[in-house]
């Protein structure tokens, strides 16, 4: 048990002992003369003090005391005739437990200004049995970001509980969402991140949305930190008119589309014959690759067979990149470059800024080019410095007004335009996005900490940093106060949530249905998400269905 | 004798790998695991025997984590005569042209110096269905026999 060793004033004893006078108290009391206030959860201990001198003119209460944290401070506040009094302000020192107090206005007036205002009581001490206080952190959001984070505060801290609440039944974010359906490889990271839920005691708290089932605010009065780690599902806008015709579509819109992401997956698209994708990082090369990828080249993928046979379905003559930047800029990697290079059957063209000697992404490019392809099935020209001006368009798209490196104007044709320029809140107000500095234990990890920016290995490092963050402010929190961490957040939910175990048998269904040359079959709804693992809907029928 | 387990990584594959791996070798003595990054190479001792995990980025480059190992191992090229190490590389033959590329480049350095390779070159393919752990700690089962026999 955890409890409060306060003397609260050495000189008052004494003082009480040399008039005469006498200390009331049924607590017990340390070598020192110490008083041992125990526990009463949530900061508060409980027991009676009584400083009594001068035939009772005299009469000091100490009752049940408590620590409150109020905007970065802690006070200490006792009971009084009339309600709580703020007694003395809380500060650490460097021993742990250890807190050093000055009293408050308030609490001058309670020792009838014996003592002035900001005069020293005595440091009081808060010991913990390791047993009893734990430390709470929540980390909002399971794709990368929120799992490295996890990871390296594992290690710092085995002991803490650490949770990880997810909006979506399914962990993973852009692993699962983003990451390419044909790049199953690199969503081997989840192996790492199966073992936080299934060896090291992480807790998956999934079908969770903060800002919607429970506040921001209230999950911070719940745990000692939280990490904001809900990455950026938006996508950036071009600025440009035309850009909300019909047709006009956003990369991650459109990779959440086609990896059946529940927001996006039963859209409709309708591609048509000339595709124009604006952009060339490593997005918009996957889009490219996805879109003029053949049956075969999807051998091996997740990609889902409706999906295939609406959006995917090879409708697609041309695909036509526009970057506003020279190829000797081009952000992708050229790895990926090389890899469209290995799709059959396709024609690569490089409009405008043909490109020169360069780096290796300008390299790649010019071999794409240099491939001699009969018979080719669809035709990817890319155009560098090219920036678009205007989407045109009556009741949907029909081309990209692009200026060129000569200074003049040509119009792109388009049944469709996808944009591949980058990421943003999902919302402008969205209530969880990080941009506010951290301060007393609200952390940001990954996109939503340092943009729509890297890799895989970026977000790992970003969820180092943060976790080694969190344990230093863990580390300066001498907490009297137990947080009521996960419990008390169950008992909050509108509907509850999923765990781990519900993953893993989604998980296993998805595998079991897989098509031949597919490796699963995604669910595409929340709804379909929930029932495969198991989770009783509200409606009757699927009750039913999960009880039988 | 300490089996020190090195990793160079990325995306933390390796270093996963780097501690399952370090689990099975715990029965067979004293086992240290680092990140590459960690370890000087001129610490590299005859009397230890090293277990190196490390993927490859890029177009077979070295996982960043490798990289400032490699770059202190050229610069110092420290004497290796019966250095002996075993190695495990991650990779992803969908990049064809440069499969494993980064963990035989750091392994061509440490022979050329004049360390000795150990039992068998170990690999895990991202492309399959194989399953990393599994293949890892089967392979260093192997080099364990290998160095008992020696
Ligand atoms: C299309 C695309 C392809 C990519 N391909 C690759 C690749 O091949 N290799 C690579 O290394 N990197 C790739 N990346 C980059 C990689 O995905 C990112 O670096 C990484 O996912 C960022 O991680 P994050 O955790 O910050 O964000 P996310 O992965 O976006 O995770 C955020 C999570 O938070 C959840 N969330 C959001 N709001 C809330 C809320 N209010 N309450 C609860 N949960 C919430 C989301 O549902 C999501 O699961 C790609 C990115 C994109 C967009
Ligand atoms: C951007 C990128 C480039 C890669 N380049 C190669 C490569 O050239 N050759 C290779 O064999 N593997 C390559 N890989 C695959 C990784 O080596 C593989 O995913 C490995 O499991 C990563 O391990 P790590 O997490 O320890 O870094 C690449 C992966 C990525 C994401």
């Amino acid at each position: 048990m955890s409890e409060l060793v306060w003397g609260v004033k050495a000189s008052l004893r004494s003082y009480v002992s040399d008039s005469e006078g006498r200390i009331e108290t049924p607590l017990h009391r340390t070598g020192d003369g110490s008083f041992v206030f125990p526990a009463a959860g949530d900061g508060r201990f409980s027991g009676e003090v009584r400083f009594i001198a001068h035939g009772g003119m005299m009469d000091f209460r100490i009752c049940d005391p408590a620590l409150e944290e109020r905007e970065g401070n802690t006070i200490l506040t006792i009971d009084g005739d009339g309600g709580r009094i703020d007694l003395a302000t809380a500060r650490p020192t460097q021993r742990e437990g250890r807190l050093e107090l000055a009293l408050t206005r308030a609490g001058a007036g309670h020792f009838g200004d014996f003592y002035p205002t900001g005069g020293a009581l005595d440091d009081l001490t808060i010991t913990m049995a390791a047993a009893v206080r734990r430390d709470t952190i929540a980390i909002v959001g399971s794709g990368p970001a929120g799992c490295y984070t996890a990871q390296a505060l594992r290690r710092a801290r085995p002991e803490a509980e650490v949770v990880i609440i997810e909006r979506l039944p399914v962990p993973y974010g852009l692993v699962r969402y983003g990451i390419a359906a044909d790049h199953q490889g690199t969503k081997n990271v989840t192996k790492q991140f199966d073992r936080l839920f299934e060896r090291d005691g992480v807790q998956f708290v999934g079908n969770v949305e903060i800002g919607r089932d429970v506040t921001i605010e209230r999950l911070r009065t719940l745990f000692d930190a939280v990490v904001i780690a809900t990455g950026l599902p938006g996508d950036r806008p071009l600025g440009l008119p035309g850009e909300s015709l019909p047709g006009v579509h956003g990369s991650g819109e459109f990779t959440r589309h086609v990896n059946g992401h529940p927001d996006d997956a039963s859209a409709r698209y309708e591609l048509g014959s000339d595709v124009v994708v604006i952009g060339a990082g490593n997005v918009a090369i996957d889009i490219v690759r996805l879109l003029l990828q053949g049956v075969e080249e999807r051998a091996g993928s997740d990609i889902h067979p409706h999906t295939e046979a609406t959006t995917l379905s090879g409708t697609i003559d041309r695909i036509t990149l526009v970057s506003r930047s020279p190829v000797s800029e081009a952000r992708c990697d050229a790895a990926m470059v090389k890899e469209l290079g290995r799709v059959p059957g396709v024609a690569f063209v490089v409009d405008g800024d043909a490109p020169e000697a360069g780096p290796p992404v300008a390299q790649a490019i010019r071999e794409l080019t240099a491939r001699p392809v009969d018979d080719a099935r669809l035709t990817v020209s890319l155009r560098f410095g090219a920036s678009p001006v205007a989407v045109l368009g009556e009741a949907s798209v029909s081309g990209v007004e692009v200026s060129t490196p000569d200074g003049g104007y040509t119009v792109i044709p388009a049944t469709a335009v996808i944009t591949a320029i980058g990421f943003t809140p999902a919302t402008p107000s969205d209530s969880v996005s990080a941009d506010a500095e951290p301060d007393g234990g609200l952390f940001a990890a990954g996109w939503a900490h340092f943009g729509p920016r890297g890799a895989l290995p970026d977000a790992r490092n970003d969820g180092k940093r943060a976790a080694a963050a969190v344990d230093s402010y863990l580390a300066s929190l001498f907490l009297a106060v137990q947080r009521e961490g996960i419990a008390a957040l169950r008992a909050d939910l509108p509907s509850p949530a999923v765990d781990f175990s519900h993953w893993r048998r989604v998980d296993a269904e998805e595998r079991a249905a897989a098509s031949p040359g597919r490796v699963r079959r995604k669910f595409l709804t929340s709804e379909e998400l929930l029932i495969a693992g198991g989770y009783a809907l509200t409606a009757s029928p699927v009750t039913e269905r999960n009880s039988a | 004798m300490t089996i020190r387990v090195l990793y160079g990584t990325e995306s933390g594959n390796s270093e996963m790998i780097a501690e399952d791996v370090a689990i099975v070798l715990e029965q067979h003595g004293t086992v240290a695991v680092a990140d590459l990054q960690d370890t000087d190479p001129g610490s590299l001792s005859p009397a230890d025997l090293y277990i190196i995990i490390c993927s490859t980025y890029g177009e077979g480059e070295l996982p960043a984590s490798a990289q400032p190992f490699v770059d202190r191992l050229v610069e110092l090229r420290p004497q290796l005569d019966g250095v002996h190490y075993a190695i495990f590389g991650l990779g992803d033959s969908g990049y064809a042209d440069s499969y494993s590329k980064g963990s035989e480049y750091l392994a061509a350095r440490l022979d050329s110096l004049g360390a000795v390779r150990v039992g068998e070159y170990g690999r895990h393919d991202a492309a399959g269905f194989d399953d990393a752990s599994e293949i890892a700690t089967e392979w260093v089962r192997g080099i364990i026999t290998v160095r008992a026999a020696a």
